[in-house]
């Protein structure tokens, strides 16, 4: 009786030891590795790279269907309340202007208010829809480019067309560094397209430094670009430009290896 | 003897368990995986993100690094490969220059990316 007794203890004994050795081989000496992972499993401070990364690229090319399908691979962080939050903590810690302001654009255009939104983004923009279709008289917010072709009907209610959008009109489709020892360095060389991509001139532009700022419009020198204007900067000021409501920043002639900057920036009008 | 050998089978029993359970009903799931570990679809994503934020911000530096992550011996040439592959495919020029603005700035270039280099006509 004894000697069964020990039997099924070893056994049991037995069982136990193949399951440790079986556990420690599956999970420590050679565990499941995933090759083809989503970026939701990526390390943390990666994923947070990402969804900035995410925001860059929608402020750049406006494309809010693409941006949902990279942020639905993201999970949790890329939730809107999530990205508004990042967007606070990276402008409470003093974060690249640029990705602050991209990541509260992206929040905010997905329905989420920051704090970094209201120190980076224009209130109360005024915008209209692209393409006014009844409309009597220019309202006073449209942009000057916006030009009514329609010739209202007595029959036509009239309805103003545009919507509360606090989307600015424009986005920053490129902005490029340029070093060059030329006559035109220095310059901020900018272009206002439509959304086609055309020079639109009569666009106002804005462009602000530390005690001092500067209006003008697209289009002052046609022979380079319908759109095109620009702007000489004095070395060691760091400028803003500012076209309805998108802004870019931290504009200067530094940063060039040999040289002075000239900065290309193509601003253009959301479809 | 025959005792021995049931214990034996029991052990290679309780492997078998552990094994499976450990490889397909609890795997070790890895939560902090690197970008290199991504599905190549992301990864191919991953770099047109990258070209995108430097085109918006010009910071060189920051390129370079988020490309290091993919773990290539040489990031400008996986860049120069994208940006020639989307100038073929035709489906966004801009999307393709900047690709190949972010490759000549890694010092990767080829006859396929060089007109989409032509510096920016300076204001007379």
């Amino acid at each position: 009786m004894p000697e069964q007794k020990f039997f099924w203890i070893g056994l049991a004994a037995a069982l136990i030891a193949g399951l440790s050795l079986g556990l420690t081989y599956a999970w420590l000496i050679n565990p499941v590795e995933y090759y083809d992972s989503d970026p939701l499993d990526l390390r943390a401070d990666l994923r947070e790279d990402y969804v900035v990364l995410v925001a860059l690229s929608y402020s750049l090319n406006g494309d809010l269907a693409q941006t949902q399908t990279r942020l639905s691979s993201l999970g949790q962080a890329g939730a809107p309340q999530a990205i508004a939050s990042l967007a606070d903590k990276l402008y409470r810690a003093g974060g690249h202007a640029e990705t602050v302001r991209a990541l509260a654009l992206l929040a905010h255009d997905l329905g989420v208010q920051s704090e970094a939104a209201v120190a980076h983004l224009p209130t109360n923009t005024p915008t209209v829809t692209p393409t006014p279709t009844i409309t009597s008289t220019p309202l006073p917010t449209t942009p000057p480019t916006a030009t009514p072709t329609t010739v209202p009907t007595p029959t036509s209610t009239l309805q103003a067309t545009s919507t509360p959008d606090a989307r600015p009109p424009y986005r920053l489709v490129e902005q490029r560094q340029v070093c060059s020892d030329s006559d035109g360095a220095g310059l901020i060389q900018i272009y206002v397209q439509d959304a086609e991509g055309q020079g639109l001139p009569n666009v106002e532009v804005q462009v602000s430094w530390e005690g001092g700022q500067d209006r003008f419009f697209s289009g002052l020198k046609p022979e380079i670009d319908p759109g095109y204007t620009d702007f000489q900067m004095s070395p060691g000021t760091v400028y803003d430009v500012v076209v309805w409501g998108m802004q870019t920043g931290d504009i200067s002639t530094e940063g060039c290896a040999a040289g002075v900057a000239s900065w290309h920036l193509v601003f253009r009008r959301r479809e | 003897m025959r005792k021995m050998l049931i214990i034996a089978l029991v052990i290679l029993l309780g492997l078998a368990l552990g094994l499976t359970y450990g490889w397909l009903v609890n795997p070790v799931a890895y939560t902090d995986t690197e970008i290199v570990d991504l599905k190549e679809a992301y990864q191919i994503d991953y770099v047109l993100m990258v070209s995108d934020a430097y085109a918006l911000t010009g910071d060189l530096d920051a390129a370079r690094e988020r490309l290091s992550y993919l773990k290539v011996s040489d990031p400008a040439s996986i860049v120069l490969f994208q940006a020639e592959s989307a100038l073929a495919a035709g489906t966004d020029e801009a999307q393709a220059s900047r690709l190949a603005r972010l490759a000549a700035a890694l010092g990767a270039s080829s006859p396929a990316i060089s007109p989409y280099l032509t510096p920016t006509p300076a204001a007379p």
